[in-house]
Formats: C-alpha cells, structure tokens, sequence
C-alpha cells in the first residue's frame, strides 16, 4: 500500500543519495592534486554508484506482495558503494616532485574540473526537486484535509 | 506505559473523542523525539530514535462476570536501526529526519481536523441544529 507518507519516505531517500554525490564530488575536488593517498599511491576519482531499495520493506504490505510475487512498487534509492575508479593517473613532467619518477613525470589524478562541477550541479539540482516534491506531497495533503470547509 | 482508554459506547456521541485525542498526544510527542534526533545530529555514535505505538483489544470480566472489552493505548520508544550510521557512528539523516516531521504533522492536522468536525456536529446538535 502506498500512502501521501511513502512519497515523502522516497523524496528524501533520494535526496539523501544526492547529498552524498555532492560530498564525493568536493572529495574529487579536493583531491585534484593529490598524490599520496591512503593506501599509498595517488589519489583515485571516486564514483558513487546507487541502487533501488524499496522503502518500508518491513510492512505488512511488501511482504505480502512478495508473498504473492508482485512487482515492488514503493522503490527509493540508496547509496550501494562509492568505488574508485579505474581510470589511469595523468602523468605530469614535474621532475622537482619529491613523488616524481626517475623520469621526471609525477602521477596525477585524472581528474575534471568541469565534470566534476557537471556532477555538482546535477547533484544539487536533483536535491532541490526532492524537496520540491516533498513540499508539493505536503501541500496535497493539507488540500485533501481542507475538502468541505 | 500502557494505558486503558476509558470505554466509551460506540453509539454515544463521544465515541472516539477520547481515541482520537489520545492520538494527538502520541503525534505531539513524536514531534519531541524528531527534535531531539535533529539536535544530535553532530553527536557521535547516536542513533536516531522514534515513537511507535500499539492498541490492544484485551478482554477481562468485571464483577459480575460479565465480558468487557478493552482498547489498551501504549507507547515505546524504539532506536531505529533502518540507517547505516556513518563514520562517527551517527545515524541521523537530516532529510530523513524532515520527511518524518513532515508526515507526522499532516497526521497530527488530519487528526485535528476530524475532532474539530466532531465537535462541530455535536455544537450543531446541542443548539437545536441552529
């Protein structure tokens, strides 16, 4: 059963997972140049993938659905992993780099500027309209309370 | 903290006024706990909390050995374990934490709105329907 409340419940499932791409895209950012990370290599762009959960699995409803083998219908989203990427680091001719190879070329990540404003800008777009929605839903309720008067 | 709701007959006009007011005291407080979840929302290692309630129809005798059918009320205070906390432990979501006050006030204005109409017929009726 959906109800006004599960279209809150996946609004800010949503808007929780773009908060998230928001923050890995000022970790890419800020990690533009970095070459000495954690595990002690050069920083890697890090991708955010996201899955569909179903919102409110532990009603009464969804199990009785599944029982019956129906199609979930109540689907937000969640953040599965954040997975580094495989693309390779950019090599740059720095031969004074402490980090520079015997070369003189230092490991860069391979990272954009500009696609990761894109990914800022899509992120923060998507939360505005998850909130929209969750005013909109608000607003939808108070109508359907106001019938008759 | 279960507590039997004062039986009312079904076929009286007060019926329900009791239920439906206790229901706004349980949205009321649920509201507190959105509000305390939101202030720890930098705490490490709080997870974030909630209000359930239950209703149970129990049946007992009363003295004369007649059956009575009771409608118990009760809160719990439940921690939610439905979001992975993060680094610090901390598992409160602010857009969760919105969305819920969100719904619990539309519960809270819908329940209103019903007493106000029963209330308002029971005016209508008490001044001769003037």
């Amino acid at each position: 059963m959906s109800t006004i409340f599960t279209t809150l419940e996946i609004a800010s499932s949503g808007m929780k997972a773009q908060r998230t791409r928001m923050n890995v895209a000022a970790m890419n950012m800020a990690n533009k140049n970095t070459t000495r990370s954690a595990d002690g290599g050069v920083y890697r762009r890090r991708d955010v993938i996201l899955e569909t959960v179903e919102v409110d699995n532990n009603g009464f409803a969804s199990r009785l659905r599944s029982a019956m083998k129906g199609a979930p219908t109540n689907l937000g989203v969640k953040v599965q992993s954040v997975q580094e990427s495989n693309d390779p680091a950019r090599l740059h001719y720095d031969p004074g780099h402490p980090d520079a190879n015997p070369e003189g070329y230092v490991e860069m990540p391979a990272i954009s500027g500009i696609e990761e404003m894109v990914n800022m800008m899509s992120a923060a777009r998507a939360y505005e309209a998850g909130a929209k929605m969750m005013t909109t839903v608000k607003t939808m309720a108070e109508q359907a309370l106001r019938i008759g008067r | 903290m279960s507590q039997p709701i004062k039986a009312t007959g079904t076929n009286t006009p007060f019926a329900g006024l009791d239920r439906l007011s206790k229901f706004l005291g349980f949205h009321a407080r649920r509201q507190q706990v959105i509000a305390g979840n939101m202030a720890n929302i930098d705490t490490p290692g709080y997870r974030s909390r909630d209000v359930t309630f239950k209703e149970e129809l129990s049946s007992t005798r009363d003295a004369k050995g007649r059956s009575v059918v009771q409608l118990r009320f009760s809160e719990e205070l439940v921690v939610m374990d439905d979001e992975t906390p993060d680094q610090d432990g901390n598992s409160v979501s602010l857009e969760t934490q919105m969305a819920r006050t969100v719904a619990n006030q539309l519960r809270f204005s819908a329940i209103n709105e019903l007493l106000s109409r029963k209330l308002g017929m029971l005016k209508y009726a008490a001044r001769d329907g003037r």
